[in-house]
């Protein structure tokens, strides 16, 4: 089909330009019912994707983020230990002791749990409680009084009275929970990994 | 924005052919929005596996914590309720698109030769939603599901002969207790997907070679 140019008024004595047909601007290729329809299928596709997927993707992934809640349980009565609580006015030496926490998990009911712990009294109403667990694998450390270190069973471990390690596998100081007196009360609390790591 | 990758991709594995045949099937033009019901409980199967398999991160089939494993994921877990719901409302909406798919395949005739294998995979493919649903309602072992499953599976018993036998094959005994969940969950989660996703193929399979079938 032969394409109708727009008719030019001419004057006499002017100089009209000749008209040039200037290229129709495109944005890429045209596009097409199909092509157009494909697209909206797409995205259609990829928000229905979206609504179920991201949904069940968080489900699934949340517990990952889950924060262990804690709060201060009370280990023991300074001065006049209650009955199966562990004398702790000896200063600068590492008494086993332990205090009860209620722990629930997930969907199973909560329930009293008993965490040991070594206690050393550092005087002046400071305290210092360590989580008997190796920082290795989790084996119950003890503390040897003869060499004054903390040692672990398993594989060797051995730590100061710092929690710091000495010799052996941990990778990192004893974990420790957070210690506070109150009316005469020693109470542990939130634990943190030694080393400061999370 | 994947261009390049798929370009890399397509320079190796030559899928456009395949995907070609697939997505660009032509369809007859008798085709209408009654035949959309196959399709649609098809797309409630992937929504009901996608949300299922999520849900399996959370629930455990025993008498002591099915009930308090769902309360959990329902109530504590971010999305839990989400799923779940989806997972619960898919599952009727399952029934009824099927039951749809059946009666527009019914009035169009198209259950005649030479499409009966296909009908009767399509029957399989029926029972095996309702049997997904049965053995899904017991999961959560609340009041209802407990009364509903002793409703149903009493049903069966009723059946001449073989009845009290295939009871207790549900229950996994003479009484509904901690087997028959564990045999409700097996069976809801493993064996029921397994059949079905052999009948779709099955069913696809034909449906495709046979073309869609031209309404009475």
């Amino acid at each position: 089909m032969r394409r109708r140019v727009a008719s030019q008024m001419q004057f006499p004595g002017v100089e009209t330009p000749a008209r040039r047909a200037l290229p129709i601007p495109t944005l890429g290729e045209p596009v097409t019912r199909r092509g157009f329809l494909q697209r909206v299928l797409g995205w259609v596709t990829a928000a229905i994707l979206a609504t179920i997927g991201v949904p069940a993707a968080v489900m699934a992934v949340s517990p990952a983020l889950r924060k262990s809640k804690s709060e201060w349980s009370p280990v023991a009565r300074l001065g006049e230990p209650g009955p199966g609580e562990a004398d702790l006015s000896a200063v600068g030496e590492p008494i086993l002791a332990d205090f009860k926490i209620v722990r629930g998990d997930a969907y199973i009911a909560p329930r009293l749990e008993q965490v040991p712990v070594y206690v050393i009294n550092r005087g002046e109403g400071k305290f210092t409680i360590y989580d008997v667990r190796c920082s290795h694998l989790g084996c119950p450390i003890s503390w040897d009084t003869k060499k004054s270190q903390f040692v672990c069973p398993c594989h060797s471990g051995v730590f100061d009275m710092e929690g710091k390690v000495v010799s052996g596998p941990p990778p990192r100081p004893l974990d420790r929970y957070e210690a506070k007196v109150e009316d005469g009360i020693l109470y542990a609390g939130a634990m943190s990994k030694g080393g400061g790591g999370a | 924005m994947f261009a390049k990758s798929l370009t890399w991709v397509e320079s190796r594995l030559h899928l456009e052919p395949a995907m070609e045949r697939a997505m660009d099937h032509p369809v007859p033009r008798y085709v209408t929005m009654l035949h959309c019901f196959g399709g649609l409980t098809f797309f409630t199967f992937l929504l009901q596996v996608s949300t299922g398999i999520v849900m399996a991160f959370f629930y455990v089939p025993t008498p002591d914590h099915a009930r308090a494993s769902v309360a959990y994921f329902q109530e504590e877990v971010a999305f839990g309720s989400f799923v779940r719901n989806l997972h619960r409302w898919g599952a009727s909406a399952m029934v009824v698109l099927v039951v749809l798919h059946m009666l527009r395949v019914l009035v169009h005739g198209a259950y005649r030769k030479p499409r009966e294998m296909n009908w009767v995979v399509g029957m399989v493919l029926l029972m095996m939603v309702l049997v997904f649903g049965f053995t899904g309602y017991l999961l959560p072992w609340d009041q209802k599901a407990y009364w509903a499953t002793n409703v149903g599976v009493n049903i069966a018993a009723v059946a001449p002969f073989v009845g009290g036998f295939i009871a207790n094959f549900l229950r996994g005994g003479p009484s509904l207790g901690a087997l028959t969940l564990t045999r409700f969950y097996a069976l809801h989660v493993f064996v029921l997907p397994i059949i079905v996703a052999v009948a779709l193929a099955l069913h696809f399979a034909m449906i495709r070679k046979q073309g869609i079938a031209r309404p009475l």
